[in-house]
């Protein structure tokens, strides 16, 4: 019954045993962390920002039925409409109806997790529709027939030569591996598709609450495409997205590139109130905003999980996560991959979530001290684990795992006194020492055989520190 | 009274979760919190013009500073000369100022548009222009990034389809930082006005491939910035 775990697990261990895969992640993680950091580096006051950023968000979510009411009444001053989703499927449906109403049979979409996390591309699909993604990755994954693999380098797990064999494919490109005549041939067959599009839809990384303004920030142009050519946008944003004012703008926009990808502003960022005005030339003459639920609500009602919602999807703790610099996004299972994956695909992508995700990590805080916003995920992560073990959180059943638990218990009873450590010790390093070889613990017996199969067990000290300390103090004397 | 749109069902699981601890725990933070940079004491315009050409230069924009009208006139026709170039959209902003590059003394055999239709269907003159040209409202000096207005003398896509674009920036028209900079489009109410306000720092480019960067994928491959030295002194 623990189908999603045992997937999850071995989907782990497959990602691991992946060479090239594992070559990929760690050049590009590398890289974005370094980046990051020379960039955050270069602003005087980053961590005063950090803080301002966090306060915003925090202030946001405790008034967030006043900001959204607000953010609402101001997209429609300004001539857009509001549709509200609960659900996946109400957010897929209000997509559905707005190109049905319009008779749009294709539509071009820019970079969205949102629609990713509604999967709305095979819902539209079936509702006769064709979606087509034109941020570079997403189209790489999308003729791939795969999912993102990082919040905002979704085809890292794919090579050039894997590249160029889909384009080869699909689009008739004679094989080539060189990136610029990629580039080129997936411009060109965009270019095309923007203009036979009836609709386009985007995401948004903020929605201010005092102008009724989407701003989306890109690099490509393929947004601005998405929601500049098409005569109807639908831009689909999840309730947290919502921020107070438009100044609050320069505390975000001073941090989401620089920590995203290390570039002091990105190429193109948009900000969007309403379809064009009367004497515009360009832009749609509708603007929808879908606002999504889907689950925040019941992040937002958990107080001591609640800042998970604050996220602004840099994707920094995903480059410096142990975790993901192993295994990749797609092992995790859900859209949402890494530390903050960890904390939000339970509630927002329950279905496709494994339920080891808050035990995923090894607590070391790299995520924390990256997150731009200043999301502790460590005490969030360690916050779901006890959700998880008292059943308050539950995706799938975690299995039963007796012997583990009894295990556990044992170990808490010999921690528990002085005694009790000092007993259990001696007879783990007198164990430890009849299984070392060539200065090695390489294989261990029963129960601990899964640890070492992969790594092996320190040889413990010749001395314990007590020893030293008790030889210390009589020297001394 | 109550019901269940999807309207009323979110706004009422929003405040359910919002009870008791939730509301109002949270201290709204100061009004004016944390600047960057220049804040608090203003950076002569003479340094603005250096930070500006220096960062537009980092993002990969050939910026060239020039001190006259005449001047800029020449420097945009020995741009547009320089690529071959056929045929140019001119934004309404771009062609009514005085250093309007496709009057008198601009490049004959350079066809020069200036789009005023009400609703422009790409057609095939626009699709295939070589050259967009706009004059953007301001520009970010910290960063190098200009910022774009949509209006009647601003089409968003002059900017955004050709593969090269020429922006003709005043140095007076330089903001120090973001947070200037959205002080004033807040006060000066410019997010009613405008159905869209766009940055553009550099080139069109991606690194979706392997972490290359590649310039030049949806939007323009190369970025030209002239800037008209109008500062005083």
């Amino acid at each position: 019954m623990a189908e999603r775990h045992l997937r999850f697990v071995s989907a782990s261990h497959d990602a691991i045993e992946n060479a090239p895969l594992r070559g990929l992640l760690g050049h590009v993680t590398a890289r974005f962390g370094e980046r990051r950091a020379a960039a955050a580096g270069s602003v005087p006051d980053w961590e005063a920002l950090r803080e301002r950023a966090r306060q915003i968000k925090a202030e946001a979510l405790a008034r967030l039925d006043h900001y959204a009411v607000e953010f609402e009444r101001q997209v429609v001053a300004r001539g857009g409409k509001v549709h509200w989703a609960a659900t996946a499927e109400e957010a897929r449906a209000q997509v559905q109806r707005i190109a049905a109403a319009r008779g749009a049979t294709k539509l071009v979409k820019s970079k969205s997790m949102v629609s990713e996390e509604v999967h709305l591309n095979d819902f539209i699909t079936r509702a006769g529709v064709t979606p087509v993604e034109t941020d570079l990755g997403e189209y790489i994954i999308q003729l791939a027939g795969e999912k993102p693999s990082h919040i905002i380098a979704p085809a890292l797990h794919k090579s050039r030569g894997e590249v160029a064999k889909l384009f080869e494919e699909h689009l008739g490109l004679p094989y080539t591996d060189d990136v610029e005549q990629l580039t080129a041939a997936a411009r060109q067959r965009l270019r095309e598709e923007f203009c036979a599009a009836g609709l386009g839809v985007s995401g948004a990384n903020f929605a201010v609450a005092e102008t009724g303004t989407i701003v989306i920030v890109e690099n490509e142009g393929n947004a601005r495409l998405s929601t500049s050519v098409p005569r109807v946008h639908v831009a689909l944003v999840g309730i947290e997205k919502i921020i107070p004012r438009a100044t609050d703008l320069a505390v975000f926009l001073t941090l989401l590139p620089r920590n995203a990808t290390g570039q002091p502003m990105s190429s193109y960022v948009s900000f969007i109130t309403g379809p064009r005005r009367k004497d515009e030339l360009d832009g749609p003459d509708e603007v929808h905003v879908v606002l999504v639920d889907n689950g925040r609500t019941k992040l937002l009602a958990d107080a001591a999980a609640r800042e998970a919602l604050s996220c602004i999807r840099c994707g920094a703790c995903l480059n410096v996560c142990p975790v993901y610099r192993t295994i990749g996004g797609h092992a995790y299972g859900p859209v949402y991959a890494g530390p903050i994956g960890a904390l939000v695909s339970p509630y927002l992508d329950p279905q496709s979530s494994p339920p080891d995700l808050p035990f995923v990590s090894s607590l070391c805080g790299a995520c924390a001290s990256v997150c731009p916003v200043k999301i502790d995920i460590p005490s969030v992560l360690v916050h779901l684990r006890r959700k998880t073990m008292d059943g308050t959180l539950k995706v799938e059943p975690l299995p039963e795992r007796r012997r583990w638990r009894a295990g556990m218990r044992l170990w808490a009873a010999a921690m528990s006194s002085s005694a009790g450590y000092r007993i259990a010790f001696g007879v783990l390093r007198r164990g430890l020492k009849s299984f070392t070889r060539d200065g090695r613990i390489a294989k261990l017996p029963g129960p601990f055989a899964g640890w070492t199969e992969v790594r092996d067990f320190p040889v413990p000290a010749p001395k314990t520190f007590r020893e030293l300390w008790k030889e210390e103090k009589r020297g001394r004397r | 009274m109550p019901s269940d749109s999807p309207r009323d069902v979110v706004l009422s699981r929003i405040r359910q979760a919002l009870d008791g601890r939730g509301r109002g725990a949270v201290s709204r933070p100061a009004a004016a919190g944390v600047r960057t940079g220049s804040a608090g004491t203003p950076v002569p315009p003479r340094t603005l013009l250096a930070q500006f050409v220096e960062a537009a230069r980092a993002a990969d924009a050939k910026v060239s500073v020039v001190a006259t009208p005449a001047e800029a006139r020449r420097q945009i026709a020995a741009i547009l000369t320089a690529e071959g170039t056929e045929q140019v959209l001119v934004s309404p902003d771009a062609a009514d100022a005085p250093w309007y590059c496709g009057g008198a003394d601009a490049p004959r055999e350079i066809l020069f548009i200036t789009r005023s239709a009400v609703r422009n269907d790409l057609r095939d003159d626009v699709l295939k222009a070589d050259v967009g040209v706009t004059a953007p409202a301001w520009a970010l000096a910290d960063t190098g990034t200009l910022v774009m207005t949509a209006s009647a003398g601003d089409h968003r896509l002059d900017s955004l389809l050709p593969p090269h674009h020429v922006a003709l920036v005043l140095a007076s028209r330089l903001v120090p930082d973001l947070f200037t900079l959205f002080d004033r489009l807040a006060a000066e109410g410019r997010f009613a006005r405008h159905s869209a306000i766009t940055f553009v720092r550099g080139p069109s480019r991606t690194a979706d491939i392997e972490l290359t960067l590649t310039i030049g994928v949806h939007g323009p491959r190369a970025l030209s910035v002239v800037v008209l030295d109008d500062l005083r002194g």
